[in-house]
């Protein structure tokens, strides 16, 4: 299994984890946010127990955390 | 551009462990760790043991599919967990019904008589375990429209709720050969088409046939149960839609076999509670577990029992029980459990079950399983043991509450002091006569609950169901 975090703007990347469940969708995340240096990670996830986790473990661990639902999934922005 | 992430050794990981929701206890998630055909042995037990003690405050459930479920799960946890579970051999369900979709389904634990190869020659574990692991983890068989359920018995009779499963296979010896009568389309939830039983596909299945039967059941499920709505992707709407002339008809064409018809509607009851001989002139012995309440250190210590007592293997019962097998000394065996359990081998005790709806948040007190305890309670108190109650915390019917001779099913009820926990009162179902529950008086608590359960009692032990109809 392959993850790609995909530059969406120069200081923002997008990871797509839709299809995961809990917990890897968190734990891709902190793969991804160790991958970049600052900026803003935006994450995909269709889970919703990972929508609502998230945000809680990211907040935690001192990022800057906004969820917003799109359709059938959320997109969780966390700044580094 | 894009930067690979590369997850090392995670993958082994991906499609085999997942963490389910929780939203009660304070608890946020659970691990439902699959037994496969529940069968465990004491080593295996001392190290969920420990996962308890270290990640779950302790806690352990033995589940209605021979799972043991902890709660209080930290997602921060959960690589040590899956490594440990990974070293064990043990996976976990894959928890996809949270998604909003008709997706990312899996097959459960495959539910397997308890004392398969015990009481009878026919073993059905070889089989249940093989199929474990081939669907564990199989690429091919995580997105399946939603969950599929298997069951497997060998013993001559139903103790694993065949009709409530997709595919259930009814063990039987035919014309002296070993095989299996299906019964498909099972699920007792609330989704489309509503609660339904398994219906017999009137085949015999040889035992050497059975694994691709099984295998082309699920695909079936894969490739053509609804993906509309998650409300209409079981495969009981399937059966529902194409009838079990249909769905056989599929099967045939794609194992290109031909089975021969038999004509076997209802399995036979069974139930392997209290104690029994089994075929090697050992003995087996079922210790109740109300509700499949265990803790670590009765974990530890039902390990310590069954190597004292046994060969150190245990197999968990579908009705949340614990059954030592190969025992020299069955006496000996109770005397030392009684020092740590409370042992009365009552029907009640036994078949009763609650669902862990005070972990999944969907009731608020009194929960599925505090009911359930109460009631029995309620019971001995009247010197009644010989039935059974099964509670569900919502419509989704995890307590069975649709096949139970005495079943509940919660509902919020307005008051003039605000909304409170009632439950639905309902009698008359039986999984192995395929009879779904009727309903006796909806909307019941406190003292009201109390007075209708005893009046339903009192119809049901003077045998007057039929009157009440």
């Amino acid at each position: 299994m392959e993850l790609k975090l995909r530059q969406i703007e120069s200081d923002a990347f997008e990871l797509d984890v839709r299809g995961n469940t809990c917990p890897f969708p968190q734990i891709f995340t902190e793969l991804a946010l160790k991958k970049i240096d600052r900026g803003r990670l935006e994450v995909i996830t269709d889970n919703p127990p990972s929508a609502r986790d998230l945000p809680i473990v990211l907040k935690r661990r001192g990022y800057r955390v906004e969820s917003e639902k799109e359709g059938d999934h959320w997109r969780i922005k966390i700044w580094k | 551009m894009e930067i690979s992430i590369d997850i090392g050794d995670i993958g082994k990981f991906v499609g085999r462990y997942s963490l389910g929701r929780d939203n009660g206890q304070n608890s946020l998630h659970f691990l439902r760790i699959k037994v496969p055909a529940g069968q465990v042995d004491s080593d295996r037990l001392r190290k969920i043991a420990d996962l308890s003690r270290r990640y779950g405050r302790g806690y352990a459930e033995v589940t209605d599919r021979q799972s043991i479920q902890l709660h209080w799960i930290d997602s921060d946890n959960a690589l040590e967990i899956f490594e440990r579970l990974y070293e064990i051999g043990y996976s976990t369900d894959m928890c996809g019904q949270a998604f909003s979709g008709a997706c990312m389904g899996d097959v459960r634990n495959i539910v397997t008589c308890p004392l398969s190869g015990k009481i009878s020659e026919f073993d059905v574990s070889d089989l249940s375990k093989k199929l474990t692991d081939f669907f564990t983890g199989n690429p091919d068989y995580l997105d399946l429209p939603r969950k599929f359920k298997i069951a497997f018995t060998g013993c001559g009779g139903d103790c694993v709720r065949l009709g409530i499963n997709d595919v259930g296979m009814y063990g039987i010896t035919h014309n002296g050969e070993r095989g299996y009568v299906p019964f498909v389309g099972g699920s007792i939830g609330a989704s489309f088409p509503g609660p339904t039983l398994a219906k017999s596909l009137g085949i015999f299945v040889p035992e050497s046939q059975a694994f691709e039967f099984v295998k082309a059941v699920v695909e079936i499920h894969r490739d053509f149960s609804s993906r509309e709505s998650k409300a209409k992707a079981r495969f009981k709407n399937l059966v529902n839609e194409w009838g079990t002339e249909g769905v056989r008809e599929e099967i045939e064409r794609k194992t290109g076999a031909e089975y021969e018809r038999v004509n076997v509607e209802n399995p036979r009851p069974a139930h392997h509670n209290g104690h029994g001989t089994q075929i090697d002139g050992l003995y087996y012995y079922t210790l109740p577990v109300l509700g499949g309440v265990l803790s670590a250190e009765k974990l530890e210590f039902i390990a310590d029992m069954a190597e004292k007592h046994g060969s150190g293997e245990v197999r968990l019962t579908p009705e949340q029980n614990v059954t030592f097998v190969d025992v020299a000394d069955v006496n000996a065996l109770k005397r030392d459990l009684s020092r740590i359990f409370e042992i009365r081998e009552s029907r009640l005790r036994y078949s009763s079950i609650g669902c862990a709806s005070d972990f999944c948040g969907k009731t608020k007190e009194p929960h599925a399983k505090e009911i359930m305890q109460k009631l029995v309670d309620h019971c001995e108190k009247r010197g009644i043991d010989d039935v059974a109650i099964f509670v569900s915390g919502c419509r989704n019917a995890c307590g069975c509450h649709h096949v139970g001779q005495l079943g509940l099913v919660a509902r919020a009820v307005k008051t003039e002091r605000g909304v409170v926990q009632g439950y639905d009162l309902l009698y008359g179902g039986s999984f192995t006569e395929l009879k779904l529950a009727k309903v006796w008086k909806e909307g019941l608590y406190g003292e009201d609950l109390i007075r209708e359960f005893e009046k339903l009692l009192e119809v049901i032990r003077n045998g007057t169901e039929a009157k009440a109809d």
